[in-house]
């Protein structure tokens, strides 16, 4: 019995060892794989999806409507549809074709950019004469895009698909006469499908590129619209009213263009970072002028001219610098006689400073200066940090970000030829973004002490404003009341800084002291008392945390999470996203951005000012990432005492003007691509994007207008509709003019009192990112029509109160006493 | 005889338990300590990929350099990315595992991953403010050993 027990064990050990063997031989034991769920195809999700050739469209003649002859050849290059039916289109015919114009009339409204599509209509019936024909089309309101056609296409045998269902079947054709889709327009959800299909088809390439395709007539843009709008009834504050772009009625012609290496030879570099656009009136005739700057070719000085209408000066000006590479602008009473100078700021080609003889001549004074320092130079604010009556000058500049090389590059735009030409630029690094890694990169910001005599003296040493961050704009402000002008610059890659002015006599780096923590990629700055509470907010922008990944706008109101390595942040701990630090008092500030409603998606440059006139100031965030990038909507912000809604579908800022959401970018020539060898040279197209705005009442009716500086394209002149709109407007426009302070009067508080509430501005003539303006200060007084008093508290320490003389809607000039 | 067969099958039954648990600790083993070395070097705006090989060592007769072609992993297996840059300063990331690693000239770095779940992740350079020119788009994926196994072998 033991014999048989021991004789079964050795057995049973020996087996499991083989089973082992085996087991460890084979396949090992399969891990549980998860399989995920597949959804159904959606082809639609990929925008890069398009429909495929289903079979050649004959080429084809028969009669128009006007009796002549018409054919494919007509329809060369174009998307169009086809439609037949016979006698006078009874049913189902009639419904088809209802359905076909309703996909049309949607496709008008949503479709914009490269929107040539036509409706072909034949009417198979070989009786019909071309008088009935004609009145087909005019029953049937079948005019724009149509043409109506007699007889029938005469296919080759086979090629007409069998199922071919006249009178409710429509074919989709693209620009090579393929046959792209076939819809029964008897279908559920037809009309949704066809407006699809054919913005895929739209996107084609053919003479032109898309790149993304995604920009061409984006499917996200009516649904965000139509989600904002749903909420307008949430907006306590006065939105009734609108905004309408009247670039052309303006007759501002001009365009901004950009360098290659952030278009044909894209870098990502701080080439993408744009530039400013300015105000002031620099011919002393009362009305604002706006000069703008471009990277690429000529800078324009247009003359305010009234009625919202402008006149190019720049010939006369001095202003064009078409050689240099600009970046930024600041307008400022120099020299204190009564007009504005200007300072412009370059990439490597030396900075600028103009002085304004007083009828917008202008002569370069930088040399003698002392302003005309060649480096990588972006932001520049003027502000008297000594309260000795004469502006000095902070220059930001961002670091070394160019290889030292010099590309070369030729513009040729399709219709718009003013920046046409040659040009030379610094070739950016092709690891810019990298530069805070490295300390050889990095370039100084320069304080500038106004000596007097239009010289300036560089005291970044010896005022301690020693500042290597990446900084691309700063924002002088008294941030703790002291009366001294502290200074906040904003770090592009890493922290922000914030300097304390000591009594004119040193800056104290309080950076982390006051903000323990800022937007890691900061952009813009604006700075008011958003909430009405008599001390300073401060709000930023951080358009490179939002460059980290790609968010949805679903994502837009709230922080998202990056990725970004350690030892890319470096010793960072910042903030990714907006901020908006809400000032609690004793120089605490707490970012309360996701609360309030101040994030949003790809940022640039913000410019601040009331324009719903109800004394809170708004906020314009200029937004868009443009080639190789998305379209991203710009930001309206109507402030609601602290808090900000979203207004710009609401007040027509959005979608912008025939819904473009792109704009030709370069030409694309490599006959070594396939796309060139079949169609020839190529325009990129490109998503429209802004960089910066500045508000100003270009047409003096009461209200604030927007005027924006594009990227590589034409500016937008948004023109308010509010003096109309709101029967109860109440304003005041404040001009302020410095005596012992200087001039300009920056660095003045403006208290007004006004039905029981005062309403607190800071003059510091920041227009908008990459600018500085010099315009009255417009301060909307809600409900209010009455002024009780008005107080400046004057740089120089002067304080003076005007009880009368203040002009109701209009503008009241202060002179320092 | 009986004194023979009794120690014999004794002895059989010892070498066997022996060699049972001699080949668990190995499958054991191989299964915790599997360790892949991969090198990723930026150079001239491209990157380039290649397996340490068998030896876990580089610069020998059994590294396996990548194509353009995606990264395959087995489950289980601990994978050190060794990277550097001959030039500019690169970063690659595969977001899903949480790795993004900068890569400075003159400074090579590693980091370390368990790969502990099937699947396929995204591998791509990282986005900043903008995408590199330097772009690349492949996927790294984590397999069955047996598929691993036949990936490498057609190698």
């Amino acid at each position: 019995m033991k014999r048989l027990i021991l004789a079964l064990l050795v057995l049973v050990v020996i087996a499991a060892g083989v089973l082992i063997f085996l087991n460890d031989s084979s396949e090992k034991t399969k891990p549980e794989v998860k399989t995920a769920v597949v959804p159904e195809a959606n082809p639609y999700a990929d925008p890069s999806y398009s429909p495929k050739a289903l079979f050649a469209l004959p080429s084809y003649n028969m009669v128009d409507g006007n009796g002549e002859v018409f054919g494919s050849e007509d329809l060369a290059g174009q998307v169009y549809f086809i439609f037949t039916f016979s006698g006078n289109c009874d049913e189902p015919c009639s419904s088809s074709l209802a359905v076909l114009k309703s996909a049309k009339n949607t496709m008008e409204q949503s479709f914009r950019t490269w929107n040539e599509l036509a409706y072909v209509a034949i009417n198979s019936d070989e009786s019909i004469t071309q008088e009935g024909l004609a009145e087909f089309a005019e029953k049937n309101d079948l005019k724009d895009s149509w043409y109506m056609l007699r007889t029938w296409i005469d296919f080759p045998q086979n090629v007409l698909p069998a199922d071919y269902n006249p009178e409710q079947e429509v074919m989709l054709v693209d620009r090579e006469g393929l046959v792209r889709a076939r819809f029964n327009l008897s279908d559920e959800g037809v009309e949704e499908k066809i407006i699809q299909l054919t913005r895929r088809v739209l996107r084609d390439p053919h003479k032109r590129i898309a790149d993304p395709l995604e920009i061409i007539n984006p499917e996200w843009l009516d649904k965000r619209m139509v989600a904002q709008l749903k909420k307008r009834d949430r907006i306590q504050s006065f939105v009734d009213f609108s905004f309408e772009d009247k670039v052309q009625e303006s007759q501002i012609a001009w365009r901004h263009q950009v360098a290659d290496d952030a278009g044909k030879t894209y870098k990502p570099s701080h080439y993408d970072h744009g530039n400013g656009i300015l105000t002031a009136d620099v011919d002393g005739d009362q009305l604002l002028d706006l000069y703008f700057i471009s990277q690429i070719g000529e800078n324009q000085l247009w003359k305010n001219v009234g009625g919202g209408r402008f006149q190019n000066i720049t010939a006369n000006s001095g202003l064009a610098l078409r050689d240099l590479v600009c970046v930024s602008g600041a307008f400022a009473d120099i020299d204190n006689d009564g007009d504005q100078d200007l300072f412009v700021t370059s990439i490597l080609g030396g900075n600028k400073l103009f002085e304004n003889n007083g009828k917008g001549n202008f002569k370069d004074i930088s040399k003698a200066s002392g302003l005309n320092y060649k480096g990588h130079s972006a932001g520049a604010s003027f502000f008297d940090y000594d309260k000795d009556g004469l502006l000095d000058l902070f220059v930001s500049n961002v670091g070394k970000f160019t290889t030292g090389k010099t590309s070369t590059m030729e513009v040729k735009h399709p219709s718009e030829p003013l920046q046409d030409g040659s040009y030379e630029f610094p070739e950016a690094m092709k690891d810019a973004f990298f530069g805070h890694l490295f300390p050889d990169r990095k370039e100084q910001g320069i304080l500038y002490h106004n000596e007097g005599g239009n010289r300036f003296k560089n005291v970044s040493a010896e005022m301690n404003l020693q500042d290597t961050s990446w900084t691309g704009d700063s924002h002088p402000m008294d941030l703790n009341g002291d009366g001294w002008t502290d200074l906040y610059l904003t770090n592009m890659q890493g922290d922000d800084q914030y300097y304390e002015n000591v009594e004119g006599k040193s800056f104290v780096k309080k950076s982390r002291e006051v903000f323990p923590k800022t937007p890691w990629g900061a952009m813009s700055i604006g700075v008011s008392d958003f909430d009405g509470d008599q001390d300073l907010d401060v709000f930023i922008s951080d358009m490179h945390s939002d460059m980290a990944q790609d968010f949805t706008y679903w994502d837009e109101k709230k922080k998202n999470p990056v990725n970004f390595p350690p030892k890319f942040l470096v010793n960072s701990d910042g903030i990714y996203g907006n901020a908006f630090f809400k000032n609690g008092g004793d120089m605490k500030f707490e970012d309360v951005s996701m609360q309030n409603g101040a994030e949003n998606l790809w940022p640039w440059g913000m410019t601040v000012g009331d324009v719903n006139a109800d004394g809170f100031e708004d906020v314009f965030v200029a937004s868009s990432m443009n080639y190789p990038f998305r379209y991203a909507v710009n930001s309206m912000l109507i402030n609601e005492g602290g808090k900000f809604a979203d207004a710009e579908f609401i007040l027509g800022l959005e979608p912008r003007k025939n819904n473009q959401t792109a704009t030709w970018w370069f030409n694309y020539t490599d006959e070594n691509t396939e796309v060139v060898e079949k169609w020839g040279e190529q325009e990129v197209w490109a998503a429209l994007g802004t960089r910066s705005s500045v508000f100003l009442d270009l047409d003096d009716d009461g209200d604030l207008d927007i005027v924006t500086s594009e990227f590589n394209s034409a500016p937008m002149v948004m023109m308010s509709n509010l003096s109309e709109k709101k029967s109860d407007l109440n304003f005041v426009k404040i001009q302020l003019e410095g005596t012992s302070s200087n001039r300009n009067g920056f660095g003045a508080v403006v208290k007004v009192n006004s039905g029981g509430k005062t309403i607190m501005r800071h003059n510091h003539g920041k227009s908008g990112y990459l600018s500085q303006s010099v315009a009255p200060l417009y301060i909307g007084l809600g409900s209010s029509n009455t002024v009780d008093s008005i107080e400046v508290i004057w740089p120089s320490g002067k304080t003076q109160k005007l009880t009368q003389g203040i002009a109701l809607n209009g503008t009241t000039r202060i002179i320092e006493e | 005889m009986r004194v023979v067969v009794k120690p014999l099958l004794v002895g059989i039954l010892c070498l066997t338990l022996i060699f049972e648990i001699w080949l668990i600790i190995d499958r054991l083993k191989q299964e915790a300590t599997q360790e892949i070395a991969v090198q990723f070097t930026g150079s001239k705006e491209e990157w380039s990929f290649r397996y340490a090989g068998p030896d876990g060592s580089f610069d020998t007769s059994d590294d396996l350099f990548l194509g353009p072609e995606d990264l395959m992993f087995p489950i289980g297996a601990t994978i050190k990315f060794y990277s550097s840059s001959e030039d500019l300063v690169y970063c690659f990331e595969v977001r899903d595992l949480e790795i993004a690693q900068l890569v400075i000239p003159g400074q090579p770095d590693s980091v370390e991953v368990e790969l502990d779940e099937l699947g396929s992740y995204d591998l791509n350079p990282c986005q900043f403010c903008g995408i590199p020119n330097h772009y690349f788009d492949r996927e790294l994926r984590v397999v069955s050993p047996e598929e691993y196994n036949r990936w490498l072998a057609k190698k």
